[in-house]
This record gives C-alpha cells, structure tokens and sequence, in this order.
C-alpha cells in the first residue's frame, strides 16, 4: 500500500515516512504544490498526508483537485493551524481527517490506519494478529480462548497499539490519544497505567501472550510476534 | 460638564453684565439730558422773573397752577452766577418730602437784594429710572429665554454630525472597520473631523492586522520545529539499544518539548481570544456540558484520589461553546493539577453562577496578580502559568464576572453572569 506524504519540511517528512515503513506501506514524498500535483494525478493512494502551507501553493486546492476527478485516496491534513474553522474547512472539502502540528507519530500512524481501514476494506473489518482477532465493525476482540469483554478505552488504547506494532509508544502520546489534547495535565501519567494493566488481564484470559511490554521510563510497546507465554 | 453647558453658563453671565451696564448707562444719560432740560427751563423761569420785576419792579407771586415752588429772602450779598442744585424738601403737593431740583440767583431790588430760590419737583425722573428698570430686566429675560431656547435647537442640530461621529467611534471594535460609518455631513469642521477618524480608524485596523498576523505566524512557524523535534525524538525511542540514562534525557525532552507546545498553543488562544475570533455565541445548557466534563475529568481525580463533588441546577449561558469547552478545561484542570493527594474538588452550579472550589496549598492566589500572564502560585510547578489568563479573557469575552475566596485550605472560583 502506497502513502504519499506531502510535507515542504523535509526532516519531518522523513520521520515520517520511517516510522510509517513497514512491511505493508511504502511511502513517496513531495516537497512543494507542483510535485505533489504531478504524483496525485499520476499514482493513486491509499492515503495522501497533506500539509496546507507549501511552497508555490495552497494545500486545500491539490484536496480540490483530487475531489473535483472523484479520486479515492483517503486524506489527512496535518496543519500548523489549529482553529476550528481551519478543521471545519478542510473535512468539508473532504479530507478524512485533521491532525494540528505538533503531533505524536503514534497518533498519526493511528489516524493513517483508521483512514485506509476505512477506504480499503469494506465490509471486511478484521484484524488478524497472531492469536488475536478483531472486529472492527462490531467493536469485538477475541484470542484463542474466546471473547474478551473491553472497555471503550480499552478497546481504544488496543486499536492505537495495533497501528503502532511493534514500536515504542510514550504515555504522554496515549493520554493524548485517549483524552485529547485539551486536558492540561501535570507530568504525572499514573492512570494510564490501570487502563493497561486491565488491558493486558484481559487479553491473556482470552488466550493471547502478553503483547504489552513496559519500556523503561518511556511508555509501552505492543509486539504481536514476540509476546511471551503467561 | 457639557459643551452646551459650558458655553451656555458664559454666555449667559456675559449677556448679564452688559444687560446691566447698558441699563446703568441708559440711566446715567438720560438723567443727564433731563436735568440739563429741566436745568434750561429753570434758567427760562429765572429770565421771566427778572424781565417780571424789570417791567412792573415787584416780584411774581407763585402760581397755584404751577408744580416750582418760589420762595424769595432779602440777602446781603450779590451772587455773581445762578446755583444749581438737587435738594429734598416738602412737597405742598404731596404732603411729603420729595426730590427737587433747584435754581438759586439773587435779584438786586432798588434798596435791597433778594435771594430768590426756584425749586422743580424730579418726580419725572424717578418714574424714569423705573421704568428704564422694568425694561432692561424684561429684556434680559426675554433674550436669555431666547437665546437658550435657539441654541437648544440649533447646536444640537448644528452638533449632530459630532454625536453621530462620537456614537459610531463608541461602536467601533478592531477587526471590524467596515461597520465604521460616519454619516455624511456639509460642515467643514466635522466632514474633516470623520476624515481624520476614519483614517485613524483604518490605520488602527492595519496595524492590528498585521499584529494579529505575526503572533498567529510567530505561533505558526514554531510549530514545524516543533513537529520535527518530536518527531526525531520518537524515532529515537524506537532504537533498541537506549540506556536508562538515555532514556532519562529523552524523557526530559519529550517534557520540555510538550511544555513549549502548550505555551505556544496557550498564548496562540490567547491571541485569538482577543482579537474576539470566537463570536459564534448559543445558549449553552450549562449543567449538560459540566456533567460530560465530569464524564472526561472523573477517572483522572479517582487516580489520584480526588473526592469530586458536584451539585447542578439548569443553567443557560450565552457564550461561544468552544471557549466555555476550553473554560472548563482550564477550571477542571486548574483543580486537579493544583490540588493535594487525597484532596476534593466541590462544583456548584445556579442558574446564574458558577462555583468550583478545591483544596490546595494553604497559602492563598495573590488576586491582584493572579490573572496575569505568567503568573504562578507556586514556582516549581510545570505549569506554564497561562491558564488563569486564559480563564480571565475568556470571562471578559462572555461577560462571565470571576472572583477568588480563599479560606482554611480551599481554592475558591465563583463565575456570575
């Protein structure tokens, strides 16, 4: 699956563009309008991240240009600006999404998933992970010993952590994605860690290996591939 | 005190003075003239006495017809002119004493001089005097009367382009020139006056642009940076191989990072919130929105131990909803951020006012610097000392009226509107 990212910056489109590459997405760049004009109208997408302000032109009008010839790439802005209006205009031209800068790679590849899941998959909303199966559609997640009863933010913070596999996620980044940015918290992420803990109970009752690893002093890192036996 | 006030009170004590000196020199000359006349008709009668005695030599005797009263006495000596002047005596007439005018000469008889005294009644004069008066005073009345009445209505006609002027810079507001009118006038003075207006007015709304401009730009190019620090910075958590020690700097910086971003956000709201771009005003069910606040902030206080307490009435706030969200943010997080372990958090909302209190460090806010930017109760804290600022525009914004109690260990807010 290709991604285009369409960033003048070129060290954060770089960040981008490595933590984004694994084995199912392959990223290009564009680093100014005409660049970016010339890729979307020659390849199609899975998802095109988008930055409004670039040299030689506006980003809204190459979210113009990809509606007005109905192609299907799913669109995130990411934007410096972060009124409401700005969001409000940018998802009504049709973006799928709009992440204010700056961001936490985890949320941003969390958004990217969201965005192709939603294009691509149609209908056939699964997730198949080692002994972990879920379903997007119906909001279940099941291991090999059957259903596991989650919390939304349970369910929430598994979703994120499975758009982050295999790397290493911040608390700061989690409390961001479960809270949102508008609580203005102390450094002090202790209740994330309940959250967690639940989650991890319950994932092993269901039959999976304990995916979850604490990673010092940063945060966590879900690895499907490598979790241990309970 | 008013223009017309003033100019009034001057005009009017001015019109007195003049009134009044005019008065007293209309007096003074006609009482000049009318002596000099009456003076002249004694002469006449002095010349008709002394041609009487020159044609038959014995005295006129005094007509009962006539108001002069003449008395005649032998004298010694002979004066050289005739004496003029204003005497009091009785009056046969009026049985009373009264102002006469007086002529005195001496006649020389054929043995003897006589002192002849010819005296004329001034009641003229003193009627004169009265009704020069009663004139005077009426007419200061009736001009004064006059004079008020014209400038009521010919100022306030004359001004209104001025009120109109004033009324409209009154209503102006930065980041809205266009509803700057002023209406159309022929007079020199104010048609230059809104000129000068309205190109301060303009001017104004220039700088303000391009103010408002750079803070949002300032705010805006901070942010890539930003982006890219964070960005690198997670891409280095990702190596395997990180010591603890590297992970501490790490950690550090992704705190640092996270701080700058608040305050850029911080001040960029701010910003916005003065330059009032959130006028999208509702009625807000006030009880609604705190309760799914509550919803959000709940699981927080149960980790850290926080007793909640809340008791919510119906409330209606006219406001725009994205700041009363970012209000209570800011209230909910001020609580809970600045609270001690174990504490509580009381919320009390009425129909017309808002009561959110918390424990905390016994020391109170300093109320007169409290809302400033940058303001910090306690220094080591990592906050950034925006959020009360922000809670204070925002209540200027939404005329919401904000006061701070403090007592025992309590942290009291109360919002009225």
């Amino acid at each position: 699956m290709k991604i285009l990212i369409i960033e003048d910056q070129q060290e954060l489109s770089d960040s981008v563009r490595d933590y984004l590459n694994h084995e199912n997405f392959t990223c290009e760049m564009a680093y100014d309008y005409y660049g970016a004009m010339k890729k979307v109208h020659l390849y199609d997408y899975a998802c095109i991240i988008l930055d409004i302000n670039l040299p030689h032109g506006n980003g809204l009008n190459i979210l113009k240009e990809l509606k007005s010839n109905n192609k299907a790439d799913g669109i995130l802005i990411i934007s410096a600006r972060n009124s409401l209006d700005d969001k409000v205009l940018g998802l009504n031209l049709g973006a799928d999404d709009y992440l204010t800068k700056p961001f936490h790679m985890p949320e941003l590849a969390a958004r990217v998933a969201a965005i192709i899941r939603r294009k691509s998959f149609e209908g056939r909303n699964r997730i198949v992970l080692d002994k972990l199966s879920l379903d997007l559609q119906e909001k279940i997640v099941k291991g090999a010993n059957g259903r596991a009863d989650l919390t939304k933010k349970e369910y929430d913070l598994l979703v994120y952590f499975i758009a982050n596999k295999n790397k290493v996620v911040t608390k700061e980044a989690i409390v961001e994605h479960l809270w949102g940015d508008s609580i203005d918290l102390a450094d002090n992420y202790d209740f994330i860690y309940t959250h967690i803990k639940n989650l991890r109970k319950k994932l092993q009752q269901a039959g999976c290996p304990d995916y979850i690893h604490a990673v010092y002093g940063m945060g966590y890192k879900f690895s499907p591939s490598e979790g241990r036996r309970p | 005190m008013k223009l017309f006030t003033k100019y009034t009170r001057i005009n009017l004590l001015v019109m007195v003075i003049v009134f009044l000196l005019s008065a007293e020199s209309t007096y003074l000359l006609t009482n000049y003239a009318l002596i000099r006349e009456m003076d002249a008709d004694l002469s006449g009668i002095r010349e008709r006495i002394k041609d009487y005695y020159g044609q038959y030599h014995q005295l006129p005797g005094g007509h009962v017809l006539d108001e002069e009263q003449v008395t005649y006495e032998p004298t010694a000596q002979e004066m050289k002119d005739s004496e003029f002047k204003l005497v009091t005596r009785y009056s046969q007439r009026e049985k009373k004493m009264h102002n006469f005018r007086q002529i005195v000469f001496t006649l020389p008889a054929a043995d003897h001089i006589y002192k002849v005294t010819v005296a004329k009644p001034l009641e003229g004069i003193h009627h004169l005097f009265r009704a020069i008066l009663v004139v005077s005073l009426a007419t200061i009345l009736i001009t004064i009367l006059a004079f008020l009445l014209t400038n009521r209505i010919l100022l306030r006609r004359l001004w209104q382009p001025f009120y109109d002027a004033l009324h409209a810079m009154q209503h102006f507001k930065l980041g809205n020139t266009r509803d700057l009118h002023f209406p159309s006038t022929t007079t020199e003075e104010f048609a230059f006056m809104n000129d000068s207006l309205g190109m301060a007015a303009r001017k104004a709304e220039e700088d303000y642009l391009l103010l408002k401009e750079f803070t949002e730009n300032a705010s805006h190019e901070l942010q890539t940076p930003l982006s890219i620090i964070r960005s690198k910075l997670e891409m280095l958590i990702q190596d395997e191989d990180l010591s603890h020690r590297q992970s501490e700097i790490v950690r550090s910086a992704f705190a640092a990072i996270k701080k700058l971003s608040r305050l850029n956000q911080s001040l960029l709201l701010l910003t916005k919130i003065g330059n009032q771009q959130f006028n999208d005003l509702e009625e807000i069910p006030l009880d609604e929105k705190i309760e799914n606040k509550l919803g959000q902030f709940r699981e927080l206080w149960q980790t850290s131990g926080i007793e909640v307490s809340s008791r919510l009435s119906p409330a209606i706030i006219r406001a725009s909803p994205e700041l009363i969200d970012i209000l209570l943010n800011n209230l909910f997080s001020n609580a809970s951020n600045h609270n001690i372990p174990h504490g509580v958090i009381a919320i009390a909302l009425e129909p017309r006012q808002l009561t959110i209190s918390n424990t905390g460090v016994s020391v109170p806010l300093d109320p007169r610097r409290m809302f400033t930017r940058f303001y910090k109760g306690e220094q080591h804290t990592g906050h950034n000392g925006l959020g009360l600022s922000i809670i204070k525009q925002i209540c200027e914004v939404t005329t919401l009226r904000p006061s701070y109690q403090f007592s025992g260990n309590r942290h009291t807010f109360i919002f009225t509107w």
